[in-house]
């Protein structure tokens, strides 16, 4: 549609992307979904196609693709199952990214050679809201800190050799990178209302020692940093959403051509084309925003509004498309055999992920009081 | 809203019931999708599954606004437990008491009162949903008994009902005026039950298909007369509406609940959530679309008590109570963050459990017909 150009390269990359989505991932969505299975195969066969490596430079074995690249990459296999792409937007932003920016030769060329090579980095979500589920104890010893608690959300956490862990210290936010094996058994499974393939872990840890060489960002950048990840990551999760919606689309369109009630498909009844506008609509100006906040990052263009702008509208528009099609499948969308209350359950998991509506619409407002 | 005492004083009975009994079972009924038969015979014992059936039946004698609020508080703990008391009263209960003969009352309506028999209702079929109209479950009038075939679908309790109240016409063609109502008994050679759904939400209550093949049923379990399916089964989804809004109140007003405690121990930038004036925007219109919701769900009950039409109220009640409802339940998740998406907190479950008020007994969008057609004249 009009204002978004793909060039002949990304065009190819989002066929080749789809073509694989449907051939190895949706016939296997549903059931990877229900079970919470990890999809570890599709993660291989993704980085054997250099799918995992988006942005990696090309001296670590990476594609080295732009953001739009990736967005297109991102929503095609959301299109098909969302926690696939989360896994993928992780990956990306919370992991690859600070390592390829901030990252010192010995940590790059270790750490995004052995993404290139098929492994997935885990990241440690530090909760902007308090809450009695989570405490951390750290102590300080010489030049390192000893740290013990828990923490209640490690995406990619399954399945991660390696893990990024931002820790508020008395003088700023460290980011340290951390090897699986420092947390021992602490990693479990989480049970989550969606993006329940993604393997969203809860850790415990107990006398941790956190180096001074395990420090990937120091604590004087470490806060900037984060909020620079954040605000690619929302441009990932935008396109994870625009991805759920267009599929909560597909389907109801085609379920509301077949369904019969009153003696005539359910599409010729004003309500059910109202839903099926809307959210047509919403999903057009989403991925306009999306598109838009992408092209800035290539550009290099200040991109720290336009992500959030995108995230935010992207998680409401998401959660809203999910139920529409839920409501256009009846009693029907309310069962697990249809894949409609998936969407719903993944786009409000993802509305919640790392950030929340009004904490979105609280930095939108710093941002325009700048 | 103010309301009698006698009002006030069931409403602590049941809200006891539900804190201590119901409430600390919730979270496992649904993630091991268990049906909590004890909890339904102990709500038989406390009079819960008749609170508007006379005392003579074995009910509570008590009337549609007592019911409404037996249905909010167990909701508040659990949709599940409140789904199946909803379905049980409404569906099962209700139409056996308004429809049914003498005889039928003291043979079904008595022990299902009790709660030594569970109720269910079957109206909806795969290509019958919104459109009531398209029953294909076909009775033949043999001998004297009624030879029923055909399948229902979406049909709650079941797998685990030993009443079932069904419909079906004897000429598809004939649309409403061929439907009638009928009851057949669990154990009834040539009913079967078919499958059991993985839902959502209401994980803690049964969803079942029911499959009839030249199942004999005596002509004595016809409800009312021959043609009168139409007639039983309106009157039951308006009475049916009032408890679907009741429950869609009380999974809210849970979430708020526990919204406002979370808000309470959780801090962010050293002040704890519930200063922040996002949190309390999301709260303030948390409460008052609840306490909007609640004023039209005990008018309809009211209503109904008082012998007035009620159908646009029920009907205005449903749509508007899940409508809010299922808003509440989703600022619920994000006033908990993260933590909303676990199991630790009941508010992911609420959502699930919510979107169903917006589709059983009537989607929103019929609610919205009956609205407008009772608004606007036929």
């Amino acid at each position: 549609m009009g204002l978004i150009q793909f060039n002949n390269e990304q065009k190819l990359i989002q066929n080749e992307i789809r073509k694989f989505a449907t051939a190895e991932i949706e016939p296997v969505a549903d059931e990877i979904e229900k079970n919470g299975i990890f999809p570890s195969d599709i993660i291989k066969k993704l980085s054997d196609l250099g799918f995992l490596s988006l942005i990696t430079p090309e001296q670590y074995d990476g594609s080295e693709l732009d953001t739009t690249s990736v967005c297109i990459v991102i929503e095609e296999l959301s299109k098909v199952c969302a926690s696939v792409g989360a896994i993928l937007v992780v990956n990306t932003y919370f992991i690859a990214f600070p390592l390829i920016k901030y990252g010192r030769e010995s940590q790059k060329d270790t750490f995004l050679t052995r993404i290139s090579k098929g492994e997935i980095g885990g990241f440690i979500c530090e909760s902007d809201i308090e809450s009695p589920d989570e405490k951390i104890k750290i102590k300080k010893q010489d030049s390192s800190y000893i740290i013990s608690g828990n923490r209640e959300f490690v995406l990619n956490g399954e399945a991660a050799n390696f893990f990024l862990f931002p820790v508020t210290l008395s003088n700023g936010k460290g980011i340290y990178l951390l090897a699986r094996e420092r947390f021992g058994q602490g990693l479990v499974k989480q049970n989550v209302l969606g993006l329940r393939a993604s393997g969203i872990s809860s850790l415990q840890f107990k006398d941790l020692e956190l180096k001074a060489e395990d420090l990937l960002i120091p604590v004087e950048q470490g806060t900037t940093i984060y909020a620079d990840m954040r605000d690619y990551a929302n441009i990932g999760f935008s396109a994870v959403l625009i991805g759920i919606a267009q599929a909560a689309l597909d389907v109801s369109v085609r379920y509301s051509k077949e369904r019969v009630q009153f003696g005539r498909p359910i599409c010729k009844f004003p309500m059910v084309q109202e839903m099926l506008a809307e959210m047509k609509v919403k999903i057009e100006a989403g991925r306009h925003l999306v598109y838009a906040a992408a092209a800035k990052c290539d550009q290099a263009e200040n991109y720290a509004l336009a992500s959030k702008a995108a995230r935010l509208f992207c998680n409401e528009l998401a959660v809203f498309a999910g139920d529409r099609a839920v409501q256009i499948h009846g009693g029907y969308g309310y069962l697990r055999d249809y894949p409609v209350e998936r969407y719903l359950r993944d786009a409000k998991a993802l509305q919640v992920l790392e950030a929340t509506q009004f904490m979105l619409k609280s930095d939108i407002a710093g941002e325009l009081l700048q | 809203m103010i309301l009698e005492q006698r009002h006030h004083e069931f409403r602590a009975k049941v809200k006891q019931f539900a804190d201590e009994e119901v409430a600390p079972r919730a979270k496992d009924l649904d993630c091991k999708s268990e049906f909590p038969s004890d909890l339904v015979k102990r709500m038989g014992e406390l009079g819960l599954l008749g609170v508007f059936i006379p005392e003579k039946y074995g009910g509570s004698g008590l009337d549609t606004l007592c019911y409404a609020i037996a249905v909010e508080e167990v909701g508040r703990v659990c949709g599940s437990t409140g789904i199946s008391l909803a379905a049980h009263s409404s569906l099962a209960v209700a139409p056996i008491h308004f429809a049914g003969n003498e005889e039928q009352k003291q043979k079904w309506l008595i022990p299902l009162v009790r709660g030594e028999k569970i109720g269910s209702f079957g109206l909806t079929e795969p290509n019958a949903g919104s459109d009531a109209s398209a029953t294909r479950t076909t009775a033949k009038f043999v001998g004297d008994q009624y030879v029923i075939n055909g399948s229902k679908c979406f049909i709650t309790s079941g797998h685990v009902a030993d009443v079932i109240i069904f419909t079906a016409t004897k000429d598809p063609s004939l649309g409403y005026p061929g439907i009638s109502a009928f009851v057949v008994e669990k154990g009834t050679p040539g009913y079967a039950l078919g499958k059991e759904e993985d839902k959502l939400g209401l994980r803690g209550s049964i969803t079942s298909e029911l499959i009839f093949e030249d199942c004999k049923i005596p002509k004595e379990n016809l409800i009312g007369e021959e043609g009168d399916g139409f007639k039983v089964f309106m009157k039951t989804l308006d009475g049916g509406r009032i408890s679907i809004g009741a429950l869609a109140l009380g999974i809210a007003q849970g979430a708020l609940d526990y919204s406002i405690q979370f808000a309470r121990t959780a801090v962010r930038n050293n002040k704890p959530l519930y200063k922040n004036q996002s949190i309390q925007s999301m709260i303030a219109e948390m409460g008052t679309e609840i306490e909007a919701a609640r004023l039209l769900i005990y008018q309809a009950a009211m209503l109904k008590d008082a012998g007035e039409p009620f159908t646009k109220e029920a009907a205005m009640a449903k749509y508007y109570a899940s409508r809010i409802g299922m808003k509440t339940t989703k600022a619920a998740i994000e006033i908990h963050g993260m933590l909303g998406l676990t199991k630790k907190y009941p508010v992911e479950r609420f959502m699930r459990d919510e979107k169903l008020m917006e589709i059983g007994e009537g989607t929103s969008e019929i609610q919205k017909i009956v609205i407008a057609r009772e608004i606007l004249g036929r």
